[in-house]
């Protein structure tokens, strides 16, 4: 039986995350590698500079805080985390699905896509409604507050939508917008001035390049762990 | 009556499995997305910020 879970979060894990490493090598990576060119006060906001020549710069003497070996070790490594963040997060929906069995909702082939959403939007859409996508160089308050700040949120999001889904009640329905809704309505940790040296423009399209690349990769981390969940192996 | 028997004791069973799943699972995610030892987080960095995961 566990082993069902293991091998449905694992493959559907690892597709999530290649499928991940590749939307933020083409997409991602650019805007964060151009935001560390600000961090370290190579390129200084609202100074006249040529970007295209320091793009290529910040290939070669790229100067950072973290010890990052080279590109490729770098790439590799956040290839490599970005499959383990999706396996751990289809381990979290496999549970969900186990749950959603033991309420005699079984999970159906065509609603990979919706536990899909519900998962972006639980991991990563509510919580970034309070606590932007960050570049480095941007101001942000204390993180210890705000990983509790996102956990909470996460968790209340994930509350909400089984309240939402898995019964038929609107009372209970409403609790479950209103769960949703109360890390919002508390707010979110914020700064007291804006002290970030990356330019909003840049902040900006990095946020937007995130949420939609996670929407993508969720939706297909949804789908793959169905169709694993669902699928009879050979020797079942 | 077996199948009855059967199904109470498959439940605390699924349970106990579940339970073992997400524990697991909020593992991988702590250690990948929340950990700050500085080996992790420099080797994380980028997909923690790429995630949405509070990285600074």
């Amino acid at each position: 039986m566990i082993f069902k879970y293991f091998r449905s979060a694992i493959l559907a894990g690892f597709g999530a995350g290649i499928i991940a490493s590749m939307l933020h090598l083409a997409f991602v990576q650019p805007l964060l590698l151009e935001a560390e060119l600000y961090e370290s006060g190579t390129l200084m906001h609202g100074q006249q500079t040529d970007l295209q020549s320091n793009e290529v710069a910040s290939n070669d003497d790229h100067d950072h805080d973290h010890d990052h070996p080279s590109n490729l070790t770098r790439n590799g490594l956040t290839g490599l985390f970005l499959c383990l963040i999706y396996v751990g997060y289809a381990l979290l929906l496999s549970a969900c699905f186990g749950i959603s069995e033991l309420l005699s909702r079984p999970v159906s082939k065509h609603s990979g896509i919706i536990w899909g959403i519900c998962g972006f939007a639980a991991l990563q859409l509510f919580p970034a409604f309070g606590l932007p996508p960050e570049l480095p160089g941007s101001s942000a308050p204390g993180l210890e507050i705000r990983q509790l700040w996102w956990v909470l949120t996460a968790l209340a999001t994930a509350i909400g939508c089984a309240a939402l889904f898995w019964n038929n009640s609107l009372f209970i329905k409403g609790v479950g917008l209103a769960i949703i809704l109360l890390p919002h309505l508390i707010g979110a940790p914020t700064v007291s001035e804006f002290k970030g040296v990356v330019p909003p423009e840049l902040s900006a399209h990095f946020a937007s390049r995130t949420l939609v690349s996670g929407l993508i990769v969720w939706s297909f981390l949804g789908v793959f762990l169905t169709h694993f969940w669902l699928k009879k192996w050979e020797r079942e | 009556m077996t199948t009855a028997i059967e199904n109470t004791k498959s439940i605390p069973t699924s349970i106990v499995t579940i339970l073992v799943i997400v524990f697991l699972g909020l593992g991988i995610v702590y250690v990948a997305g929340h950990a700050q030892s500085s080996t992790l987080h420099d080797a994380a960095h980028d997909a923690r910020h790429a995630t949405g995961f509070p990285c600074h």
